[in-house]
């Protein structure tokens, strides 16, 4: 029998079958041409398939370069659709995307979620989740049918699904801003939501990204040395010059901020910061930990060369509060972006801002920036404080008063920063 | 108005009058008619291409003779994944395996941008969601890797393949 059915299976192979064999794994161009077709999720299942392909999808992989952003749910203002905590819609909605959308290999996510999304977290089964209060009764009345409602955080269920090499920085607060992948912008303050930005692997020259954590209590010594501080901002090797620190803070009083004073006085006029006070942080760079610390801090450190990458960032603050007002403000950034380059912007609004700030008007900020910037992937938070300062390229010359770490924490404004990179 | 006509000749001998309009969205035969300034009269062979195939091109190409041109694109980084077909060329390309591919290298040696993108996408909607052995099944393709090769390929890979 099983002889019989191998020489079935000989006679099947027909030339047809033969010739697909041939040409998609003989033909570069071929090969070439079809893989130009697939999310790079495909292309890391073809480098299994045989020799000749996974040279290609090597190939791929470093080649890609797409900056992607989206938010969970998607349509996240919508006033009928609910965000769901259900595992299994954020595991269907998350794979769909990876599976189909996800076209380059991300390095890095920066996640911003609403802070009762986070800490309700997703469960695994239909049920609400069991408030603390009932849960006796809960298992005297459920009894055998029980299933157990599994909790998991955020970045747990995001992780699981993202590629192995992904670091992932994950920030809680009171709102967010967020982007889908077709590029529309949401200030979302009272919905349950997440955004992510994923950054692929580019050249060091054209962007670096070293995300950092702050341990609690970590005293930053007065003589901290540059290098010291390279170490202590995400291990930035000491010839690379540090362009943009963003940082996220959850402890007001925490001796993280003394390293803001550190920053500007190595980088007394060339670096861009921007962050805010929020209300939780996550990092995991997905190698294997022991212990669990605190963290007073959290941020990512951006490097790259002057030509290549371009960082501009503008202050709105507590008086601008018109669309015009901020359309004038945000065209200065409009000098770092052409159409031919890639680029991200973060925003980090006080939380006073938003529609309230607008006669309950949504998104005013975020769609100015969408206006005149249609193509830039946008993130965000609303944070309790923020950081930052008007910082353009050509301004280098005209700083006459020294930065100082008090002067930019702000109250009652909106920081964008644009990061744009020239291949 | 009718354009005038050009011959071209397949492999297996079979002329065919095409408009140049239509023949012209084949950069191959647009390059051969102007540099060459090919004479009219003149039989274009093809010799990479059959009849049967050479039909299903011009098929494909009268259809789409009033297309907008395709934006060039960066090979690597195209921006949004957009692999709908449309439905004409979903019921056109309802063909077997065996024709999909020759259709493919008729669109790679004629350049035919339009035709290969469609051709390849629907070889990459059959790829997508599979499993490398699934891969392998689909079209027939030899695992030519040493075990010790595949586990190195499986350290490198960016996802596990959930069995």
């Amino acid at each position: 029998m099983d002889d019989y059915s191998t020489k079935e299976n000989d006679k099947v192979e027909s030339p047809i079958a033969l010739l697909s064999h041939d040409l998609l794994t003989t033909s570069y161009d071929v090969t070439r041409a079809i893989f130009r077709h697939l999310p790079i999720r495909s292309i890391d299942s073809c480098s299994l398939v045989c020799q000749s392909w996974t040279h290609i999808s090597r190939l791929i992989k470093s080649h890609r370069h797409t900056i992607h952003t989206l938010t969970y749910p998607s349509d996240p203002l919508s006033p009928t659709v609910t965000c769901s905590n259900l595992l299994h819609d954020f595991d269907q909605f998350i794979s769909l995307y990876i599976n189909n959308n996800l076209w380059s290999l991300p390095t890095f996510a920066l996640v911003v979620s609403t802070n009762i999304l986070a800490s309700k977290g997703f469960y695994s089964s239909a049920n609400s989740p069991p408030l603390i209060k009932h849960s006796r009764r809960i298992h005297s009345e459920t009894g055998n049918l029980t299933r157990i409602n599994e909790r998991f955080d955020i970045s747990q269920a995001l992780i699981k699904h993202l590629n192995k090499s992904c670091k992932v920085l994950m920030i809680a607060a009171d709102g967010i801003i967020a982007s889908t992948d077709n590029n529309q912008s949401y200030e979302i303050e009272s919905n349950d939501a997440i955004g992510i930005l994923f950054l692929p692997h580019f050249p060091p020259d054209v962007l670096g990204i070293y995300p950092f954590e702050i341990p609690s209590n970590t005293q930053i010594a007065s003589d901290m040395s540059r290098s010291e501080l390279h170490r202590f901002l995400g291990s930035v090797p000491d010839d690379v010059q540090i362009r943009c620190v963003i940082f996220f803070f959850v402890q007001r009083q925490s001796y993280a901020v003394d390293c803001i004073k550190k920053l500007l006085e190595y980088y007394p006029s060339q670096v861009a910061i921007i962050g805010g006070f929020v209300d939780k942080i996550n990092y995991d760079d997905r190698q294997i930990h022991t212990t669990k610390i605190s963290y007073d801090a959290c941020g990512i450190v951006i490097t790259g060369d002057k030509k290549r990458l371009h960082i501009g960032e503008i202050l709105l603050e507590n008086h601008i509060r018109t669309r015009e007002q901020i359309r004038n403000k945000l065209n200065e950034l409009k000098s770092l972006d052409n159409n031919h380059c890639l680029s991200f912007a973060i925003q980090i609004s006080c939380i006073a801002r938003g529609s309230n700030y607008y006669n309950d008007e949504q998104n005013v900020e975020c769609s100015e920036f969408r206006k005149l910037f249609p193509n830039t992937p946008l993130i965000g938070v609303f944070g309790n404080g923020e950081l930052g300062h008007d910082y353009l390229p050509n301004y280098n010359q005209t700083i006459t008063k020294q930065q100082t770490g008090k002067n930019l924490f702000r109250g009652y404004s909106t920081v964008f920063s644009l990061i744009s990179l020239h291949m | 108005m009718a354009g005038h006509k050009i011959k071209l000749q397949s492999n297996d001998g079979d002329i065919f009058d095409v408009e140049v309009e239509i023949a012209k969205l084949s950069i191959t035969i647009k390059t051969m008619l102007e540099d060459l300034s090919m004479n009219e009269e003149e039989i274009i062979p093809l010799p990479n291409i059959n009849s049967a195939i050479f039909k299903k091109v011009i098929q494909w190409t009268t259809h789409h003779k009033d297309d907008p041109p395709l934006p060039p694109e960066d090979d690597e980084n195209r921006e949004k994944n957009t692999n709908d077909i449309s439905s004409w060329d979903q019921e056109f390309l309802k063909v077997d395996q065996g024709t999909l591919f020759e259709l493919i290298l008729a669109a790679n040696y004629l350049d035919i941008k339009g035709l290969l993108d469609v051709t390849c996408t629907s070889v990459a909607n059959m790829i997508k969601g599979k499993t490398s052995e699934e891969i392998r099944q689909t079209f027939n393709i030899k695992n030519d890797f040493t075990p010790q090769e595949e586990e190195q390929i499986k350290k490198e890979n960016e996802w596990c393949e959930n069995k």
